[in-house]
């Protein structure tokens, strides 16, 4: 498979939507001013390349990997010589450089994701988005010779679940496939009447139990997601993960390589009429992102008006910032007082995780630490814990210890 | 001593290191109690330090030779466009801590007041005198002999050249004669004022003016050198920064000493402290010099869209009493910046800073003795027929793909067939990509192989190996 070096790059995804990557020539380019709404897309994006096992995966992933060559003036495409190569498994070799030089190219704007024109947006919409009124589809204009059959999705609070693949066997054994609408719907028609359809909505592939090694940046809610569960604690409260629920108090803070069981999922094909509207009931598991924004003196930024992707949101009274967080992104990108974050959502490690790297995070995040990459023998790491034990009155040991865990724990919140 | 020896005479500009690009590793939630914290970064991207030989022994004045270092402070100010400056004044652990606090606000005034263009904020340095901080006849005298362009002479004859001809030819010597007072009426004369011979305020300001402008022009080119080094201003533009080119900035008026764009830490954070028996000895010259390193003031440049609320600043402003930085000193601040027996040195022990605040910025900056960064240089073969305008560039690239250096492709410096860039300095071993963007074409330089920036031994200066040409068989078009 082969991609013109410089772009620009078109593929399918497994939804059947065609994406283009371009790149940007410098005039158009404005560092910084990333357009934020393709920040989550690309997140989403490398996500399925990563999670899925469909052909257009692999095509996803070789794009991804053409990007990235182009990007960095690397060679990593270009291997991909012999059939049996497996694009995503050198993806996964470059995770984090990959997603790095993806996120900073579109927050640079160097590279643009976007839909392909024609075809419908794949991802849902941001949850916080005004939803119209569901409008049932007027009767068919020919009702004495065809009819239709429709069918939404809500969850367990009457919302509407929008973009989910369905799948919908028709009397006569066509298949329609397609993604739900924004109002979670679907509508076929031109059915000839009488009969009854096979429908799956959401459309997952049914699986026995499977386990899943957690991937750098995965979170529980991306993971049951990806394998076609909409709410998390029926992967993470199974019994076969007490072992590892009882190691990770916060699900939302997994490890690399955590090892999670994956009860199986069932076909969930029901058969119905023609001629009605069909509604789904699905229970979800909501997902937010909440950050408590700090100034230097690190007291509340009390109602901070900030951008977080290409929503603008106001922070709390006591300086929280909670939004609605997409379960395939894993990136989000925060501007405020000027400044803009790129957040990698769900990367962060409990704070006694054996690889240090849950308390060195929090540090960073709190302004401590100001260079994560400091290794242990710099003294960046001992400063980073004297000033975070200054501040907070402990004995300024430069040690992490017992009471700079408890007292990091509490100023970071998790 | 190598250029970034904070021990060296001569003033330093360096970027920071670059850290791993901010990104916030952060949990979701699923509506629990669980959160997280992030303080709004305050990232220090470069620095300049201007050193002691810019002022005279308890001094605010600022001397002639500024007009050196000025060339690394307009390199800085250029490569980071948009990054708000914080100046620092220090003075040496010699004194009283107020005094010493007043001694470093009048230095950070003054150079705040000469990069902003400001006289009157000179006029009330000098019409206030404090903690034996005295401009009087003496500065008066070095501008005069500083500044150049008297058309006659004492007797009114025609001077043969006046563009070359200084002001006053004397001695320094703080004694206000006969010599002193006609260079005063030749300036008055110059620059419109009346000439009685005396240097009043309005004639001050003038004066204070016309020195400040030569202070800010760079230097001509070293004759017979054939290059002119890597000053970004035209000879006779004189450099200047705007009043929100400082973080304190914002709806700063001109005369105001805004909050957070200029502050003295006094005695606080020094880089060296004598052992005990230097410091309390009889050789009060010796100990002058080697107390040198802490008399500086420092300009930190913080990443482009920092804004601070004032109220958060942990400095007092300048003029303000000391209690606030008090307040933020370490536990055992007093210990830190206290003599010992032994000689202690910031950039070795990393515990003579009293201030929290301040050695979190000090302690990673090259300014003040943090990790080095190596000056380098490179060259491209740029035909001098090619049509590049002042929007192309040369850019490097850091191993994250982001923008570390950029450059002008016109400002390089002719070597032969080929044009030198200088670039501030890089982390040792960090490898760099070149491109030169040219119109809406990007030329990648140097392909296959990356750039590595390499420590010459010799000079301690470093070089690049590897070039390449324009339109060169060894570059790819990438867009």
């Amino acid at each position: 498979m082969r991609f013109f070096p410089g772009g620009p790059w078109r593929f399918e995804d497994r939804f059947g939507v065609q994406w283009l990557i371009t790149r940007t020539s410098p005039s158009d380019q404005k560092p910084g001013a990333s357009s934020s709404r393709n920040f989550s897309f690309v997140q989403g994006l490398v996500y399925n390349a990563f999670n899925s096992t469909g052909a257009t995966d692999d095509v996803m992933a070789t794009v991804l990997l053409a990007v990235y060559d182009a990007l960095t003036h690397r060679q990593l495409a270009r291997e991909l010589t012999r059939p049996t190569d497996d694009p995503r498994r050198i993806l996964r070799n470059f995770d984090t450089e990959l997603r790095q030089t993806l996120v900073h190219a579109l927050a640079d704007d160097r590279i643009r994701i976007e839909r392909a024109p024609q075809r419908p947006w794949p991802f849902p919409d941001r949850p916080s988005d005004p939803v119209p009124d569901f409008v049932p589809p007027p009767p068919s204009s020919a009702p004495d010779t065809t009819t239709f059959i429709a069918i939404r999705l809500v969850n367990q609070n009457g919302d509407p679940v929008s973009n989910r693949p369905y799948r919908i066997v028709l009397p006569d054994g066509s298949v329609n496939d397609g993604l739900l609408d924004s109002l979670g719907s679907a509508r076929i028609s031109d059915v000839s009447p009488g009969g009854l359809c096979r429908i799956s909505c959401p459309f997952a592939q049914p699986h026995s139990n499977l386990s899943h090694q957690v991937l750098p940046g995965e979170h529980i809610s991306g993971i049951a997601y990806a394998y076609g569960f909409e709410d998390y604690t029926v992967v993470w409260n199974d019994p076969n993960n007490a072992d590892l629920a009882s190691l990770r108090t916060n699900p939302h803070e997994l490890v690399p390589n955590d090892a999670i069981y994956i009860p199986p999922l069932a076909d969930g094909t029901v058969t119905r009429p023609t001629g009605a509207v069909h509604t789904f009931v699905i229970q979800q598991s909501p997902l937010e992102l909440r950050v408590k924004l700090l100034g230097l003196d690190m007291t509340a930024l009390a109602n901070a008006a900030c951008i977080l992707d290409d929503a603008d949101l106001s922070a709390d009274g006591d300086g929280i910032l909670s939004s609605p967080f997409s379960k395939i992104a894993q990136a989000s990108f925060l501007q405020v007082t000027g400044l803009g974050l790129a957040l990698q959502v769900g990367r962060l490690a409990p704070i006694d995780d054996d690889s240090d790297a849950g308390w060195k995070a929090r540090l960073y995040n709190l302004g401590f630490l100001w260079d994560c990459t400091a290794s242990d023998d710099d003294d960046e790491m001992v400063i980073a814990l004297q000033d975070f034990q200054a501040q907070y009155q402990l004995q300024t040991t430069g040690q992490f210890d017992d009471a700079t865990k408890a007292q990091l724990a509490q100023a970071y919140g998790c | 001593m190598s250029d970034d020896d904070p021990n060296s005479s001569t003033s330093t500009g360096a970027q920071h290191a670059t850290y791993s690009r901010a990104l916030f590793y952060v949990a979701p939630t699923d509506g629990g109690t669980y959160l997280n914290a992030i303080r709004i970064p305050l990232v220090p991207v470069a620095c300049w330090r201007l050193n002691d030989p810019a002022f005279d022994f308890d001094s605010s004045f600022v001397a002639p030779t500024f007009r050196d270092e000025l060339g690394t402070l307009s390199n800085v100010v250029a490569m980071n466009r948009g990054c708000p400056a914080a100046l620092f004044g220090h003075c040496d652990p010699a004194g009283d801590d107020a005094l010493n606090k007043t001694l470093g606000d009048r230095r950070a005034i003054a150079i705040y007041a000469l990069l902003t263009r400001q006289p009157s904020l000179w006029e009330d340095l000098y019409s206030n005198t404090a903690v034996g901080d005295a401009w009087g006849t003496k500065t008066i005298q070095r501008m005069l002999s500083t500044i150049s362009g008297r058309a006659t002479d004492d007797q009114g004859n025609p001077a043969s050249d006046p563009a070359s001809n200084p002001y006053y030819a004397g001695a320094i010597d703080g004694d206000y004669g006969p010599g002193t007072t006609g260079a005063v009426k030749a300036f008055q004369t110059d620059s419109g004022n009346t000439a009685d011979g005396r240097a009043g305020p309005v004639t001050r300001k003038a004066l204070f003016g016309a020195y400040m402008d030569w202070l800010c022009t760079p230097p001509p080119p070293p004759t017979g050198s054939g290059s002119s080094g890597s000053d970004d201003s035209p000879e006779g533009t004189p450099f200047r920064m705007q009043l929100a080119d400082f973080l304190g900035g914002a709806g700063a008026q001109p005369g105001d000493l805004p909050k957070m764009s200029l502050q003295s830490c006094g005695k606080f954070n020094p880089l060296v402290l004598l052992g005990a028996a230097e410091m309390n000895g009889p050789d009060q010259t010796a100990r002058n010099v080697d107390d040198a390193p802490n008399r500086r003031v420092i300009m930190f440049f913080l990443a482009a869209g920092t804004t601070v609320d004032t109220g958060m600043w942990p400095c007092p402003k300048v003029k303000e009493p000391n209690d606030a930085c008090m307040a933020a000193f370490w536990p055992d601040g007093e210990q830190r910046r206290s003599t010992g027996d032994a000689l202690r040195e910031y950039k070795t022990t990393r515990d003579t800073m009293a201030c929290r605040f301040y050695d979190r910025f000090a302690r990673r900056s090259p300014c003040e003795g943090g990790r080095r960064r190596l000056p380098f240089k490179m060259s491209v073969a740029v035909a001098d027929d090619t049509p590049w305008t002042d929007e192309d560039t040369l850019v490097l690239l850091d191993s994250s793909g982001n923008v570390a250096f950029q450059q002008q492709l016109g400002s390089g410096t002719h070597v032969g067939p080929r044009r030198e860039f200088r670039f501030a300095g890089s982390r040792p071993g960090e490898t760099y990509r070149g491109e030169i963007r040219f119109g809406d074409r990007t030329f990648v330089l140097f392909a296959p192989s990356d750039i590595k920036a390499v420590q010459d031994a010799g000079s301690g200066d470093t070089a690049l190996a590897s070039a390449s040409s324009l339109n060169g068989d060894d570059n790819r078009e990438i867009a």
